[in-house]
């Protein structure tokens, strides 16, 4: 997705539920990567899932309650679509994402 | 609700009037959300909010819903002990492991019918209200709009902390959580837009004619006596006056569905908020096994609140903490819900009308007042007890 105003880029998908390939909730966009292209129109380059992201968007004393500091990077070209959540091309183990839900799953059994 | 009726006898149940129609404003805006952008409203308030004040509303609203969780089991042992005479802690551990194995073992839709029909037991205090032939006309008079003239200040402001206490009460926001976390589960659409307005209407307004059943019976039995009840043991009296004994027990019972089934809720709707704004998978119509973090979730949430009962505070002390925490958490809740509800990007045909947000912003504003004033209240007057 390509955008004159970041800002758009950012509304577009940033805190956004993610769904696999297969319609599985598997995160929430933490952040996007970006890059101006020559005509100075941003693109929407990555999206970044995971609490390594959560200390520049939020206070220190905040997340430092939370656990872990993974980031997961989703390149653009596995991104299916945004609207009210994004839609990934692959499924969620494919792309490292939701591996503590994906763990207990394969543990009880039921995926 | 008693107590208000029994200090203040029909004076405040106009308050209960106005914050059902709010109730009912929101919750068809929350149920049109999740009709419409298939997110629940943890999700929008997430992407409405950003991360950071998206984060502080779940920290307070999970305070607030463990609170309501714990207020509402050590409410079930109260009812039990009642009923059995039996030792109060050991009932609220039996009725915490009652209510757990209720989600494991039980279908979602046995839950709904076994809690929801057992519960209209309480409608034993609507019966009761009609049986001692009220004043009618003061009754009327109550539903009037009023600030009392003539009251002392210890009054006035013991009047206003009970009005805040009645909005916040009557508008619980995990009421929404669950609700509109129901929705998006059961798949909604725009074909059900009018099952939801329905829905929202009836249900919301069913509760509150049942709190406004139990003020007048207060009001009426309690407050002319002198007897300020603050037991759940004093409040099942109520239906006991006309009915006898016969009375008791079916408020009783009443009761205990009733407050098992508002656990359930609550419990579930912290589990709803932490796995939405994390975007971990969650479903109340899932097995467990299925939706592991969201199990885990709501496991934790009910040993918290157990945990909470076993300190020894009352459940009565922990439902006014519930009721002044619920009431700030309010307009960080409702505040997403206004700016996606009249988004037409998300909600296309079914953004909000000129109704909608016209009572939509003038309940915001008087929650945002509410909000500002509860905690100042509830210290002024020791939580309505000066």
């Amino acid at each position: 997705m390509r955008a004159a105003d970041p800002h758009h880029l950012i509304r577009a998908y940033r805190d956004l539920e993610l769904l696999d390939r297969d319609g599985q909730i598997c995160g929430m966009v933490d952040d996007i990567e970006m890059a101006q292209g020559e005509a100075g129109v941003w693109e929407m380059t990555a999206l970044l899932v995971g609490p390594g992201v959560w200390d520049r968007r939020a206070p220190r004393w905040l997340t430092s309650l939370l656990p872990g500091h993974k980031t997961v990077r989703i390149d653009a070209a596995d991104v299916a679509s945004t609207g009210s959540a994004v839609r990934l091309m692959k499924r969620a183990d494919e792309l490292g994402l939701a591996r503590v839900e994906h763990r207990l799953l394969r543990r009880f059994g039921s995926r | 609700m008693s107590q208000a009726g029994s200090r203040f006898d029909y004076r405040l149940l106009w308050v209960i009037v106005v914050a059902t129609i709010g109730i009912m404003v929101f919750s068809e805006m929350s149920g049109r959300v999740a009709a419409m952008s298939r997110q629940p409203l943890f999700n929008v308030i997430r992407h409405r909010l950003g991360f950071s004040l998206g984060l502080l509303t779940l920290v307070g609203a999970l305070i607030s819903t463990l609170i309501t969780c714990a207020a509402e089991i050590g409410g079930v042992a109260l009812v039990l002990q009642l009923l059995t005479g039996w030792s109060y802690t050991l009932l609220a551990v039996v009725a915490t492991a009652l209510l757990i194995l209720s989600i494991y073992l039980l279908p979602f839709k046995w839950i709904e019918r076994t809690y929801g029909l057992l519960g209209l037991f309480m409608l034993v205090f609507g019966a009761a209200l009609l049986a001692i032939h009220p004043p009618w006309n003061e009754i009327a008079g109550g539903l009037k709009p009023q600030i009392p003239l003539g009251m002392s200040q210890r009054d006035l402001l013991g009047y206003g902390y009970f009005a805040v206490a009645l909005i916040s009460a009557v508008m619980f926001p995990y009421e929404l959580y669950f609700y509109s976390s129901g929705g998006v589960e059961d798949g909604w659409s725009s074909a059900d837009i009018a099952t939801n307005r329905v829905t929202s209407f009836l249900g919301m307004g069913l509760g509150s004619l049942l709190a406004m059943a139990l003020l007048c019976l207060s009001a009426q039995e309690f407050g002319p006596k002198g007897i300020s009840p603050e037991m759940i043991g004093t409040v099942v009296l109520e239906p006991g006056l006309p009915f006898g004994k016969l009375g008791i027990l079916l408020g009783l019972l009443g009761m205990l569905f009733a407050i098992g089934g508002a656990a359930i809720e609550t419990c579930l709707a912290c589990a709803y908020g932490v796995c939405q704004f994390f975007g971990w998978r969650w479903g109340r119509h899932k097995k467990p096994a299925q939706t592991p973090l969201f199990t885990a979730s709501w496991l934790v949430v009910f040993v918290l609140a157990l945990g909470i009962v076993l300190t020894g505070m009352e459940p009565t002390e922990l439902a006014d903490y519930a009721i002044v925490s619920a009431i700030v958490v309010l307009p960080l809740s409702f505040l997403p819900l206004l700016l996606v509800g009249r988004d037409r990007t998300f909600m296309r045909d079914k953004a909000n009308g000129v109704l909608a947000n016209t009572l939509g912003w003038a309940y915001y504003a008087l929650i945002v007042v509410a909000a500002v004033a509860a905690i100042p209240l509830y210290l002024l007057t020791s939580g309505g007890k000066l």
